[in-house]
């Protein structure tokens, strides 16, 4: 019986011959380390606000790269360096659980709306279209507006609440042509059920774009992040999360352009690095679709 | 019934619906906000009497459903209701801002294809070779930087330093003003056009009767433009198609950046003033034009795709 | 690359000039000596005005262009010292004192107690609009009628308007706001309009009464007007009144005035117009600043600050000015443990104001208690809270909390000056043990939870002037009174008798000396009772081009260029 091994010989094979995936892989083991040992490695504790002379100049001037703060202060007199590596870690949790939560939704979605065609498949579709109808940011804007406070578990809640449409489409056309496959027809032969035909035989063969729709989710949602802080609507104050120093470095950037660079910097290759590593993925599982 | 008629009839009842979800869910959540507009309209120190007065003018004193059947109602006869700050109809300040953003979105599009194609059809000619990996690695940073990080970078570098645009909306200097967020709207769909292009032509050059043509000895460059390029551009239309309904319900960040005087930044401006018939304007033009763009989208497809099923 | 190149085609195509920036003023020297005539000043705000209608707007920007188009009974002085806030009379001829007399009530007939205002009207005062109502002459005369009707206007129940209890000792006040429906006069007896003169007659001494008359409330206004365009019409067209009027208006984008060519005292306006750009964000603004796009600044960020702020060449051009207002925290004293007097006291002791002044850049004085330097009745002898952590911890641990406790602690946002506060006072708090929550509200929430009480039990709060007299802040702030939830501006809910008490006989008390005294004492007691942490009042901070002349910045108004003047050969273009 045909069961699509998630990741087979060949593919890991074509993986690894795949020098940009490679890259990919290479900044996300990176960044997960820095999120995970991050605050072990941080000279300072992220919130914690220097008014001393080489950290804060008497008018309130954020001071540049020193011994003490390799990169440099922000306007609050807090060390760059360690909050981007506390920083780290909350943009990557915001992108990881936004994405579990979208998948979960999402997978759902697509498994039985492919499966079951007919009316459930054009309920859940027509309801998917319906939430892609709404324009995402004015409903994230209300929502944070909305809350007496924002938390992260309100950021990723609003993002993977509603950022789980892609997944759902996708999974759904997979399952679709899955489902006419010989190997469900004689799973269905055999008189197994639906849920185990679904659980059993179907689940295990959409694991491999899902894989990829995660690293390419989590790209995009810690994206989202930063733009929700960037209007000052992210985590809330102290924490630091790589949005939030954005928006906090943002009126500073034309005399400390560090301020909006490191960050920037940050998010950007993070979210290259996903992106590498989920194309190197579909490249991966399925070398002839070139699509982006 | 002929199919395309059924078909489109029950396309356009499944996007009045949307728009009605859309809409209530947008009502459900402005009346949610726990703010009392009142107060934001009456200043620090009303006197009872005036709460009272203008709860009534505004219809809070009523329930949330008389409301929202006084909303609905309001809509199905094309009325938008009246802004609690501008005092002006919805209808008009939407009328007045809906211009502004489609220059913005149409020039956006424009930048988009005309680089996006381009570069796209390089690199597929070019596969594997120097030009196309920057463009693919260009492509994908451009998708890995977010909208307003790369706007004001723009605006620091060509607004600020250099001086060559005008820093924000300019009266009178709309085409200056319109260049950097335009260009800042069209990152992403530059990345985005470039790389579908140039994974569609690498697909269609491979197919046999390109394959044929070039054996017949035509040209490469009437093979690329003639035969490949139509095709592979087919995908493109719908993403133009898309990405113009997206962009017409107001570039939020963009127009916020660069005080573009659009829907976007109407929109957001109603949030925070706590404007609920202007939120719910805003929310419901910017639904209907990604829901139209759906619809054109849809049926472009049927029309253009004989293989696309009339389900 | 290629973008690059693209957007420097754009460039040429457009036809822009390659301005790059220098990093000082534009030039550095004396300019011209004698004031020369001429010229459009062009300014930038980061927010829309919300208003036109002048017995409606109230924010400080709603403000900006009524300021420019009306003129009032009384005004403040041309050229005011810092800190002395003079009125002289405007449109009218003379500053009336109080006459105190006995006359029977209009309507009941009894001897009541009044004190009567007869103000005289200048000759020759008009309004101007060049784009009248039909079968309207283009300048029409101001008439007495038209000041009683702009304050009959914001007693009126149906104006909304946020100015009806300033003017409640008139006689006949209460019973116009208590008006429903055609249940009560739309006329005030005690605003009397006859020849030349308008007579105010109050029952019960108000010592603000000038204040509030020169407030934009008071700017005369045709009935006529009002009607033609209606109450929502009003908020964007106007008849000026003042030495210019508006040209083209176009909501949260631009607003431009010109020079008002009939304005009775035209002499002293120099500007030939003025130019405002709506909604600017504030760092755009700053950078069109740089590009020389504007002459002067609005409210500087503190990132602006640090960028020009420490440069030499600057520093002729930035202005410097405390405001008056009071920024702070507020207990909500309905809620533990803020019922106690001693929590609310250690925490006036664990802030440290010296860190929040370094934050501010020197935008921020650290404050004593609620009323700022520069301000009629300010007590440089009033005995406030110094930095002590070990005070503090000590007061907890007398009120039963040793280990400090934990609390929600609300500001408003996005705003990253508020941010930055709020970290240190975060941090100072945590030193005592009490660990503090920071949530982000949303202006309009925070209005709204502000003004009823068991919301927020400690938050950000401030008070900014409507015009520069105690009874403003205290009255409002402090006052039992003004608890929720008749009118809750007392969002604290402080409620102390004997504050009240010295507040209701200040607010009648006509002697200066004896009121000053009365203010002092209430102000007292209140930092005592620490209702609030006083934390700074706020140092405006500006800039100007060297081209921009004879500005200055105004207690009240907080910018004035009515009587500036610009030295045209040296301003680029």
């Amino acid at each position: 019986m045909y069961t699509g091994a998630v990741l087979d010989r060949r593919a890991l094979r074509r993986f690894t011959r795949n020098r940009p995936a490679l890259v990919g892989a290479g900044i996300v083991a990176i960044v997960l380390l820095l999120a995970i040992f991050g605050p072990m490695l941080a000279p300072h504790d992220p919130n914690e606000m220097h008014f001393e002379a080489d950290a804060l100049s008497a008018l309130g001037k954020p001071q540049g790269p020193s011994a003490e703060f390799p990169l440099g202060t922000d306007a609050a007199g807090r060390c760059v360096l360690s909050r981007l590596l506390y920083g780290a870690r909350v943009s990557l949790e915001v992108g990881i659980f936004a994405t579990a939560l979208a998948v979960g939704i999402g997978l759902w979605i697509g498994l039985l709306a492919g499966y079951y065609r007919k009316a459930t498949d054009a309920v859940l579709m027509r309801f998917t279209d319906m939430v892609l109808a709404f324009p995402f940011l004015l409903l994230v804007i209300t929502v944070a507006s909305m809350r007496e406070s924002s938390s992260m578990v309100d950021v990723f809640l609003v993002l993977g609440l509603t950022g789980w449409t892609t997944m759902g489409r996708v999974i759904r056309g997979k399952v679709l042509s899955l489902r006419e496959m010989e190997f469900v027809q004689a799973a269905r032969a055999v008189g197994a059920g639906n849920g185990r035909i679904i659980l059993r035989h179907i689940l295990p063969n959409v694991l491999g774009p899902t894989t990829v729709l995660a690293s390419v989710g989590i790209a995009g949602f810690i994206l989202s992040e930063a733009v929700l802080s960037y209007l000052g609507l992210g985590v809330p104050p102290p924490q630091a999360s790589w949005g939030a120093m954005l928006y906090e470095g943002q009126s500073l950037y034309t005399l400390a352009p560090r301020l909006i660079l490191i960050p920037g910097a940050a998010i950007v290759i993070t979210v290259l690095g996903f992106n590498l590593l989920g194309e190197g993925l579909r490249d991966a599982f399925d070398p002839k679709d070139k699509r982006g | 019934m002929p199919p395309i008629v059924s078909f489109l009839g029950r396309r356009l009842a499944w996007s009045v619906i949307t728009l009605w979800f859309v809409v209530t869910l947008a009502f459900l959540m402005a009346y949610a906000l726990p703010a009392d507009p009142t107060k934001v309209l009456l200043g620090p120190h009303p006197s009872p009497q005036q709460i009272a007065k203008l709860k009534k003018q505004l219809c809070l004193d009523r329930s949330l459903l008389a409301q929202y059947g006084c909303f609905v109602g309001r809509i199905a006869r094309g009325d938008l209701g009246k802004s609690f700050n501008a005092k002006e109809p919805v209808a008009k300040i939407i009328a007045k801002r809906i211009g502004m953003t489609a220059k913005l979105a149409v020039s956006a599009v424009f930048l988009m294809v005309l680089i996006g194609v381009p570069l796209g059809v390089w690199a597929a000619l070019r596969r594997n070779q120097m030009a196309d990996t920057a463009i693919t690695t260009g492509g994908l940073l451009g998708m890995s930087t977010p909208t307003f990080f790369g706007g004001l970078l723009l605006l620091y570098v060509f607004g600020f330093q250099l001086g060559w645009f005008p820093i924000g909306y300019q009266k009178g200097h709309e085409l200056a003003s319109l260049v950097l967020p335009a260009f800042t709207m069209a990152i992403t769909g530059i990345a985005v056009y470039s790389r579908i292009v140039r994974g569609e032509m690498i697909e269609i050059m491979q197919e046999d009767y390109i394959r044929t043509a070039q054996a017949k000895g035509l040209s490469r460059r009437a093979v690329v433009v003639k035969h490949a390029l139509r095709n592979a551009l087919t995908p493109v239309v719908t993403m133009i198609g898309l990405d113009l309904g997206a962009l017409l319900g107001g570039a939020i960040i963009t127009e916020y950046l660069f005080q573009w005087p659009g829907l976007g930044r109407e929109a957001v401006k109603s949030i925070i003033t706590l404007d609920r018939p202007l939120i719910l304007g805003t929310v419901l033009v910017a639904s209907a034009f990604i829901v139209v763009a759906n619809l054109v989208v849809d049926v472009l497809y049927a029309a253009l795709d004989p293989r696309v099923r009339l389900e | 690359m290629a973008a690059a190149l693209l957007l420097a085609a754009a460039a040429a195509a457009a036809g822009c000039k390659n301005k790059s920036l220098s990093a000082g003023p534009a030039y550095v020297g004396a300019g011209a000596t004698t004031p020369t005539r001429g010229g459009t000043l062009r300014f930038s705000i980061n927010d829309g005005i919300k208003s036109l209608d002048p017995q409606v707007a109230y924010d400080e920007y709603s403000i900006y262009p009524l300021h420019y188009t009306m003129d009032t009974l009384v005004g403040y002085e041309k050229t005011m010292s810092p800190n002395a806030v003079g009125l002289i009379p405007q449109l009218a001829t003379n500053m009336p004192v109080a006459e105190e007399r006995t006359m029977k009530h209009p309507v009941s007939g009894e001897d009541i107690e009044v004190w009567v205002y007869v103000f005289h009207l200048r000759d020759g005062i008009t309004f101007y609009d060049p784009t009248p109502p039909p079968g309207m002459a283009k300048v029409r005369p101001i008439e007495p009628r038209h000041f009683k009707y702009a304050i009959e206007r914001c007693l009126d129940p149906d104006t909304s308007s946020p100015a009806q209890s300033f003017f409640e000792a008139i006689g006949g006040a209460p019973e116009m706001i208590a008006r429903e429906g055609d249940k009560g006069p739309r006329e005030a007896w005690g605003l009397v309009a006859e020849g030349r003169d308008l007579t105010i007659i109050l029952t019960k001494p108000d010592p603000t009464l000038m204040y509030k008359l020169a407030m934009k409330f008071a700017s005369p206004i045709e009935p006529e007007v009002v009607k033609h365009y209606g109450a929502d019409g009003l908020n964007a067209h106007e008849v000026s009144s003042g030495p210019f009027y508006v040209t083209s208006y176009d909501r949260d984008i631009r607003i431009q005035f010109k020079k008002n060519p009939e304005y009775w005292d035209k002499d002293s306006i120099y500007l030939d117009g003025i130019d405002m750009q709506l909604m600017v964000e504030r760092q755009v603004g700053f950078m069109k600043f740089r590009a020389r796009e504007t002459d002067v600044v609005d409210r500087m960020t503190v990132q602006d600050l640090l960028s020009i702020g420490e440069e030499p060449a600057w520093q002729p051009y930035l202005l410097r000015d405390k405001s008056i207002d009071i920024y702070g925290e507020r207990f909500d004293l309905t809620m533990k443990p803020f019922d106690d007097k001693r929590v609310r006291q250690a925490f006036n002791y664990a802030i440290n104001r010296e860190h929040l002044a370094q934050l501010g850049y020197g935008t921020m004085l650290p404050a004593k208690g609620p009323l700022p330097p520069g301000m009629p009745g300010y007590n440089p002898e009033l005995r406030g809270y110094a930095y002590d952590p070990v005070k503090a911890k000590a007061l907890l641990v007398e009120a039963g909390y040793p280990d400090g406790f934990e609390l929600d602690y609300f500001i408003t946002g996005p705003d990253e000056k508020v941010e930055k506060i709020a970290l240190s006072v975060q941090a100072d708090m945590a030193r005592v043990g009490v660990r503090l929550k920071i949530k982000r509200l949303t202006f309009p929430v925070h209005l709204a939870a502000r003004m009823s009480a068991g919301k927020i039990p400690f938050g950000l709060d401030s008070w900014v002037q409507d015009f520069p007299d105690p009874s403003n802040f205290l009255e409002f702030l402090f006052h039992s009174k003004y608890r929720a939830p008749t009118n809750a501006v007392n969002s604290s809910q402080y409620s102390n008798p004997e504050v009240d008490k010295l507040l209701d006989a200040a607010a009648v008390e006509l002697d200066p000396a004896k009121r000053t005294e009365l203010y002092h004492q209430a102000e007292q007691l209140i930092v005592d009772d620490a209702p609030w942490v006083f934390e700074y009042h706020s140092v405006r901070v500006e800039a100007r081009q060297p081209w921009l002349m004879d500005y200055k910045m105004h207690p009240v108004w907080i910018r004035d260029f009515r009587y500036v003047w610009l030295d045209l050969p040296s301003r680029p273009r």
